[in-house]
Parts: structure tokens; C-alpha cells; sequence
């Protein structure tokens, strides 16, 4: 960390609320597109494992399809995955310079692990659709496929098989591991003045404080995918036309269940880890994101349950922009939370800044 | 492969996920400049800079690498490119 405390020019007091602005900028991109992958893998791992099980082909389509919609493309996992959490890498070493660096060596250790499962969670992605590909030529040509390419589709189906298993776990676990020290930054970075976790790895690992802010972010990650497989589903483009009808039925029955029972967990989550907040990240700001939140949830509880009860879609899109909003909410929660942390040192900063400034600029 | 669907709304959002990148990318350019990285950051920023124009010319002007006029204008603006990291070395 020595190295990036080197590079670190003073800061103005313009120049840091600026990279607070963009801290806000990357978490928005970042937090809705890394849940929506976390959500999509345990639905995606869920539904492969179930479709096995069964031996359902429809169960394993929807598993491709899941993936397929939640990393959008790789150019997506590029841009909205690991390019925010270099900024806010950066952003948060110019922050916490002088300050503490616990936060920036977590969004080093996220921004590998992330990194790497990212690639993972692509391969996962692409090895479905070769593996039905071959399967497929397999079933369609039988004899009538020349001998050696015969014996490629002989070789390669079982290692596709064994690839997708193998990152698809791999992905998640990673992807688990990179979002834990994602939330171990954020909140190093809102307790950094007086919050009392533990600086080391091992500390943080067991530390009450990240892990209930984490399995926070895991039922925020669930629901968020559950709304966006509705919206895609029923909703985008007037719904998927080429699913059987039964399926979407018990689709639409076990997604809105998911929604509910992990929205049901959000305000308690809410409600602690506004408890665990330090003295020194609180200000009406803060309660105003999360006030915010909390009441795009309530509303939520209410149309869902509606939509259970009465068996229909009429509110099928609202979940998603909802949640979106909610997740924005958080965001502007959780920055006003680290620049009131942060306060104290950004002043430091800028009078550095000043005295330097005043120190260079020749007198008449 | 639902990015290459060709309904409107699938264009749509792939334009918004173009727009998100491009914005992250501007971010990156202001962040870098809190750093002190002497005379390589000038070559960062205009590399940033650099993806920003391809993606924009990608998906927003439809314009194919592949296309002979494209070729000569990426050629113009690699040489100016090149120009200017020279003059920033220099």
C-alpha cells in the first residue's frame, strides 16, 4: 500500500468531493450489475442442479438463460464490473490517504477476486452454449458425421461437461469471496474514524458488522434477480414467447415466492446494520437513502402479495425499477456515510493542499 | 443470445450499458488525476480517451472496423494518437 500512498498528489477539497461524486457514480453501475451476477449464478448453479436431478432439459435451458441475461455480455463484466472498482480503488486511496488504508488493500483483494471470477462466470456462460451445441450436432447428424469429427465431439462433450461444473462453482465461490471484500472496504471505509472492527484479514473475516452487511447484500443480490428474470420474462418486449406455458406458470410462481422471501429479510438487514453505523458516518442524509429504501420495499411487499394472491402480472415491471431505486437510494446512503467519516481527514487534505498551494505560488 | 437480439427495446438497452461504460470510463479519467503519475498518465487518459471514441463509433455510429473508409480514418486518428503521446514523451 506503501506504493499507492506515494502516488497520491495533495488534494484539493474540490477534487475530493468530486471523487465522492464518482465513488457514488461507480457503486451505482457496480453494486445493481455484481448482484445481479451473484443472484443469477445461485439461480443459475440452482436450476442446473435441479434440472440434473430431474433430468428436465427445461430446467437447464432456463439455467443458460439466466446466466446469459445477467452478465449481459463480457464487455458488460469489463465496464461495469471491474472498471468501477478500479475507481473506486483510486478514488478511496485519495480519499483515506493519511487516514487509514484498510479499505483500499479490500478493494485491491475485491478487484482480483472479482476479477477472476468475472472471467469464470463467462466461461460458465459460453461453455453452456457449446455443450449444447455439441450435443446437439450429436443428436441431429448421429451417422452421418465424418469419423474424426466424431471423435472431437466424443472428446470434447464430457470436458464442456466438466468445464461448466467446474467454473460455475468456482465462479460463484470467488464471486462470493470478491463481494465479501467489497463489503469488508465499504465498511472499513464508513468505521475507518470510530467504528471497532478488526483491521486484519482474519479479524474481518469474523467481524458480526461485515458479515450481516454481507448476507445483506447476498438478499439485496436474490431479490434483484428474481425482479429482473420477472421483468425479462413477462414483461420486456411483451414477455418470452418461447417457453411452454406450464413452465412459465411454476416460473412465475417460484420467482415472485424468491422476490417476496428475500425482500421479507431486507429491512431487518436495514434496520441492523443502521444499529452497527459509527456516530461519525450519521447525518439526515444518511437516514434520508435509507428511509428512501425501506419505503420503495414496503410498497413492494404490497404489490407482490397482490400479484401472489390475485394470480396475475399487472405490476410484473414495478419490482425491478423499484429495487433499482432502492439500490440507488443505498448508494447515496452509503457514500454520505463514508464522506461524513472521511469529513475530518478531507480538511486536513485540502489545508495541506492550501499550504503547499500558498507555498509555490511566487509572492509579489 | 439475448445482446444480439435486434428488437428496438434489446438496442436500447444495449445503448444504455454503452452509456454506463462510457461514463465509468470518464470517471476513471478524472480519478487518475488525483495520482502522481508523472508522464504516463497523460498516455492513460488518452487511452481512455482513445477506447471512449472506438465504442462510441461502435455502437452508436455503426461504424464497422471492417469498412474501407473506417480503416483510413483509424489509420488518420492512430497517427494523430501516436502524434500527440510523442509530443507528451518528448
Amino acid at each position: 500500500m506503501d506504493i499507492l500512498d506515494k502516488l497520491v498528489l495533495p488534494q484539493s477539497l474540490e477534487h475530493i468531493t468530486l471523487l465522492h461524486f464518482l465513488s457514488v457514480v461507480a457503486l451505482i453501475v457496480f453494486i445493481p450489475y455484481i448482484s445481479m451476477v451473484l443472484g443469477g449464478m445461485i439461480v443459475s448453479l440452482y436450476y442446473k442442479r435441479k434440472g440434473t436431478v430431474k433430468n428436465d432439459a427445461q430446467h437447464t435451458q432456463f439455467a443458460k438463460e439466466v446466466i446469459a441475461l445477467v452478465t449481459v455480455n463480457k464487455s458488460a463484466g469489463l465496464a461495469l464490473g471491474i472498471v468501477p472498482l478500479v475507481i473506486l480503488l483510486i478514488s478511496f486511496t485519495q480519499v483515506y490517504h493519511l487516514l487509514n488504508y484498510t479499505p483500499v488493500k479490500f478493494f485491491l483483494l475485491a478487484f482480483v477476486t472479482v476479477g477472476i471470477a468475472l472471467i469464470l462466470i463467462n466461461v460458465y456462460r459460453y461453455s453452456f452454449v457449446f455443450k449444447d451445441i455439441l450435443s446437439s450436432v450429436e443428436d441431429t447428424a448421429g451417422d452421418n458425421i465424418n469419423g474424426n469429427v466424431a471423435a472431437d465431439i466424443r472428446q470434447f462433450s464430457p470436458r464442456i461437461s466438466q468445464l461448466n461444473d467446474w467454473t460455475g462453482k468456482w465462479g460463484l465461490g470467488l464471486l462470493c469471496v470478491g463481494t465479501y471484500f467489497f463489503v469488508a472496504g465499504l465498511t472499513h471505509a464508513i468505521n475507518a474514524v470510530d467504528g471497532d472492527i478488526s483491521k486484519s484479514l482474519l479479524g474481518s473475516l469474523l467481524s458480526i458488522t461485515i458479515i450481516s452487511r454481507w448476507l445483506y447484500f447476498i438478499a439485496a443480490s436474490i431479490s434483484l434477480t428474481a425482479s429482473v428474470i420477472l421483468f425479462y420474462y413477462f414483461y420486456w418486449d411483451g414477455g418470452k414467447k418461447d417457453v411452454p406455458k406450464d413452465y412459465t406458470e411454476s416460473l412465475k410462481k417460484q420467482m415472485l415466492w424468491l422476490l417476496f422471501i428475500a425482500l421479507l429479510a431486507l429491512p431487518f438487514f436495514i434496520l441492523v446494520n443502521t444499529v452497527l453505523l459509527p456516530a461519525s458516518s450519521l447525518s439526515l442524509f444518511v437516514f434520508a437513502g435509507l428511509f428512501l429504501a425501506l419505503l420503495f420495499i414496503f410498497l413492494l411487499y404490497q404489490l407482490i402479495y397482490n400479484m401472489i394472491k390475485e394470480n396475475h402480472l399487472k405490476y410484473v415491471h414495478i419490482p425491478f425499477i423499484f429495487l433499482l431505486l432502492a439500490v440507488i437510494a443505498l448508494a447515496l446512503a452509503e457514500q454520505t456515510a463514508i464522506a461524513n467519516t472521511s469529513l475530518k481527514n478531507t480538511l486536513i487534505q485540502a489545508d495541506n493542499y492550501n499550504t503547499l498551494n500558498s507555498e509555490s505560488t511566487p509572492t509579489k | 443470445m439475448y445482446s444480439k437480439n435486434n428488437s428496438t427495446t434489446s438496442v436500447y438497452l444495449n445503448q444504455l450499458f454503452v452509456w454506463f461504460g462510457l461514463v465509468i470510463l470518464s470517471g476513471l479519467s478524472v480519478v487518475l488525476a488525483g495520482l502522481d503519475l508523472g508522464k504516463a498518465l497523460p498516455f492513460i487518459v488518452l487511452v481512455i480517451a482513445a477506447v471512449q471514441v472506438y465504442v462510441i463509433a461502435r455502437a452508436f455510429m455503426n461504424i464497422r472496423p471492417s469498412d474501407k473508409i473506417a480503416k483510413v480514418f483509424i489509420g488518420i486518428s492512430g497517427l494523430i494518437l501516436a502524434v500527440s503521446l510523442l509530443l507528451v514523451v518528448a
